[in-house]
């Protein structure tokens, strides 16, 4: 059971983080408190500070610097046209794999 | 802030940097430059503009993720699999673009010669030979098309190679060659009037 919600974990950051980012644009530490409230998925800096250097890289994920009164500038993230396209197709999978599994599960339940 | 606090900070971004070893420098200095602002940024809304102390800093170190998980989590923000997994997609529309590309040539030289069959047989160029070509080069589409069907170019070539073919072969159960069809009619004698 550990290795599969492992596994599932580690398959459903990215999507997290970019759903995240998609609503609004964020700084690193808020986008981490924010994920942080997702208890099942157990996220934290050391994963998202990770996958926000790779969407960078990838182009879905775009940053710039905003100076703050409340302490040092911070660097707000948001997503890249390519990245709102990515997010969004994302969503449509997600959409339709949770309807086939829960159709599955419905069927399987009335069998047994 | 202490000199003792920032040092303990600079400790634990340290640490993190040690434990990046496998990882690209510029991906390092990204990601120690992010946890040095959720450092500060964790102080600030802790303390409310007041100074921090020794103590503080460490509360919110020993609230973050240990040094050494840095090590698997650059790998772990990684999908494995999403290489290998796209590698057999690209190959696929590759396929299905070529099948795409050899109907359209087989296309354009079926037009070509329907449109200078006559010019082609003056200048001696074989026009039989070009016809069974570019049926060729359509049939090889239409196979590698239907090959690839699952992507959009392969199933354009598919149906669209396919098509052609079948125009060939209607042509050639008219004629022996599908060049022969491509002749225009001859012109019929001018009828001559019967005078009385």
């Amino acid at each position: 059971m550990k290795t599969w919600i492992t596994q599932l974990r580690k398959g459903l950051l990215e999507f997290c983080v970019l759903n995240a980012l998609a609503s609004t644009e964020t700084y690193g530490y808020e986008l981490v408190q924010r994920l942080r409230t997702i208890e099942e998925l157990v996220i934290t800096e050391s994963t998202v500070y990770p996958i926000l250097h790779r969407l960078r890289k990838d182009g879905y994920v775009k940053s710039r610097t905003v100076a703050s009164s409340s302490g040092p500038p911070r660097r707000y993230f948001s997503l890249t046209t390519l990245g709102k396209r990515h997010v969004g197709q994302m969503k449509d999978y997600w959409k339709d794999l949770c309807r086939s599994i829960e159709i599955l599960m419905t069927h399987e339940g009335k069998e047994v | 802030m202490p000199a003792e606090a920032q040092e303990a900070i600079r400790r634990y971004l340290n640490a993190v940097k040690r434990a990046m070893t496998a990882t690209p420098a510029n991906e390092q200095r990204d990601i120690l430059n992010e946890l040095e602002a959720h450092i500060r940024e964790a102080l600030a809304s802790r303390l409310h503009s007041a100074e921090a102390t020794t103590a503080d800093v460490e509360a919110i170190l020993v609230d973050m993720d240990p040094p050494e998980s840095y090590a698997g989590a650059v790998d772990e923000s990684t999908p494995p699999d999403r290489e290998s997994a796209s590698r057999p997609e690209a190959n696929r529309r590759t396929v299905g673009l070529t099948a795409l590309i050899l109907v359209l040539v087989g296309l354009l030289l079926t037009i070509f010669v329907f449109a200078c069959h006559n010019a082609l047989t003056k200048w001696g160029v074989d026009a039989e030979a070009l016809a069974w070509g570019s049926l060729a080069v359509c049939a090889i589409g239409c196979l590698v098309g239907w090959f690839s069907f699952r992507t959009s170019h392969g199933k354009i070539a598919a149906i669209v190679g396919s098509g052609l073919v079948f125009f060939y072969l209607a042509m050639l159960l008219h004629s022996d060659s599908p060049s022969e069809s491509m002749e225009p009619a001859p012109s019929e004698p001018p009828s001559r009037s019967i005078s009385p």
